[in-house]
């Protein structure tokens, strides 16, 4: 009983990792709460499935799947949100903008595929087999997905912590203004930073597509996931909304192996709305002891 | 022609006008300090140069030859020039080293120099720690670090002694002076405590309510009763 619980937190931890991480690009350097993302989560499996109706191969599907995902973040910033942003109100004008963009994408995907989940199968069925271990279940959709989901986030971490790229993202999440006054391109770093994201957020997708199926709105209690996970990392940095989603995939697994599923997501907004009353600068303590690494 | 070179800049914030007639003149490799109380717009001297508010109109505004108002800040970097502002002006949850690279990288300069702790031995300590961990006088010191390491030709300091106790404002003078003396850095200096610099800088501009009302040049700057009677001036309403 033990192991399965570690196996469904483990899986449940990446996945939460993945797309909380993703949103983290795109949310700390631009500063701007894009609800689109949630379009650009599902976007790319719902790429991926076209693009696999049509007969074309897994491969290109999943490039195809990515670069959509990657064009809808990138081309939102670059030719809608950029212009806002130095409008007066900028922040909730580019809110209600990017829940236009969520809801245009929605229902072109509504009206293009139907409102039912629809399952992405990227090889004839091979994600469905059931490995069963001595005390515990998994599918080779959950095992191929915490490969992918790991390895992914591994690249993240060198890539925002290890690379001139990172540090110079980093520094525009933290303070714009000097981050230009020493010489970055802050708007460079910024559409490069959403560009990542969003190609993660396509990446997540895919993994979400494969193992529990998708639908238009999906994405969107994922997004509310990910905003929980980066709520509770103290929303600071990408360690700490890993960390984030560590504690609130535990709690899921946990909510879902010793009460009842359904429950789940009632609990995470729980401690989301516990978590901004009590301590609304999230596990700061853990958040410092991980940076400081 | 001078490195920098102001004549009677009018600049502000929007329709906030905040320079009536400020004037300023640096040389090459020299040191010149701007003192005035509180309001007086010494700041926005500085912010103006480094284009970081609304310029108005100038009959003369250049570095280095370049028109300021005319030439992005990405091609004045390049030219020559630096600005380390008073406040927030370090990364808090990048290290020190990374807030050097940080630098140096965005102006196309290699890794952080060996010999940097031999000639700012205090910055040794500072490198591997998180700067948000570090005390003020270390983040001042760190700041004023990356606005030396990329050699610039003019470094504008906003308040480099602010918050300082006088151990750390001798290490911001020495480092100051080292680096003049060194690499021909010329500096324009914002400073309320002007006195613990005056011994450095080769010349020094009073200004009140937006204008420029006094200069003092290096021969000036050594008769205290000539400075004192400049600084009344400039400090008393």
């Amino acid at each position: 009983m033990g192991m399965q619980l570690l196996v469904n937190s483990l899986y449940s931890f990446l996945m939460l990792a993945l797309v909380a991480a993703s949103f983290f690009l795109v949310f700390k350097p631009s500063k701007y709460f894009h609800i689109s993302h949630a379009a650009v989560i599902v976007l790319s499996a719902y790429t991926f499935l076209f693009c696999r109706t049509a007969g074309l191969g897994p491969l290109f599907a999943g490039v195809a799947a990515l670069a959509a995902a990657t064009a809808l973040g990138s081309l939102s910033e670059l030719v809608l949100y950029r212009r806002l942003s130095v409008s007066r109100d900028a922040g909730i004008k580019v809110l209600v903008l990017s829940l236009g963009v969520y809801l245009v994408v929605q229902n072109i995907l509504s009206i293009g595929f139907g409102d039912q989940i629809q399952l992405v199968d990227p090889c004839n069925g091979c994600l469905r087999r059931v490995l069963v271990g001595s005390s515990f279940v998994v599918s080779s959709a959950q095992l191929g997905n915490v490969v992918i989901a790991g390895t992914t986030l591994a690249g993240l971490l060198v890539v925002w912590y290890r690379t001139s790229f990172g540090r110079a993202a980093r520094s525009v999440s933290e303070n714009r203004e000097l981050a230009g006054i020493i010489g970055v391109n802050t708007n460079r770093i910024i559409l490069l930073s959403v560009a990542l994201g969003s190609c993660v957020a396509g990446i997540a997708g895919l993994l979400i597509g494969f193992e529990v199926g998708i639908t238009p709105t999906a994405g969107f209690s994922y997004l509310l996931f990910a905003i929980i996970a980066m709520v509770i990392g103290g929303n600071e940095s990408l360690l700490g909304t890993i960390a984030g989603a560590l504690l609130l995939g535990a709690l899921q697994s946990g909510t879902a192996f010793f009460i009842d599923s359904k429950w789940a997501s009632t609990i995470s907004y729980v401690v989301l709305i516990a978590f901004l009353l009590i301590r609304p600068e999230g596990v700061k303590s853990l958040n410092l002891a991980l940076e400081r690494r | 022609m001078s490195l920098l070179e102001i004549r009677k800049l009018e600049a502000g914030y929007g329709s906030r006008q905040v320079l009536f007639d400020a004037v300023a003149e640096v040389e090459r490799g020299q040191i010149a300090l701007i003192v005035g109380p509180n309001g007086s717009g010494k700041s926005t001297l500085l912010k103006a140069i480094y284009r970081q508010c609304d310029f108005k109109s100038a009959n003369e505004f250049s570095f280095d030859a370049l028109s300021i108002a005319k030439t992005p800040l990405q091609r004045l970097m390049r030219a020559g020039l630096a600005y380390v502002p008073q406040h927030k002006n370090v990364f808090n949850r990048l290290t020190g080293r990374e807030n050097l690279q940080l630098a140096l990288v965005m102006r196309g300069k290699p890794d952080v120099p060996s010999g940097l702790t031999e000639q700012i031995p205090e910055i040794g300590r500072i490198l591997g720690r998180t700067a948000g961990q570090l005390s003020g006088g270390q983040r001042q010191l760190l700041a004023l670090t990356m606005g030396l390491i990329v050699r610039p030709k003019l470094l504008l300091l906003d308040e480099p002694l602010a918050g300082l106790d006088e151990r750390g404002s001798s290490t911001v003078a020495a480092t100051i002076r080292l680096h003049q003396e060194e690499y021909g850095i010329a500096f324009l200096i914002v400073e309320h405590r002007y006195k613990r610099l005056i011994a450095l800088a080769d010349r020094c501009y009073g200004m009140k309510l937006g204008r420029t009302i006094t200069r003092l040049d290096r021969a000036q700057l050594q008769d205290a009763h000539r400075v004192d009677s400049a600084m009344r001036e400039v400090f008393v309403l």
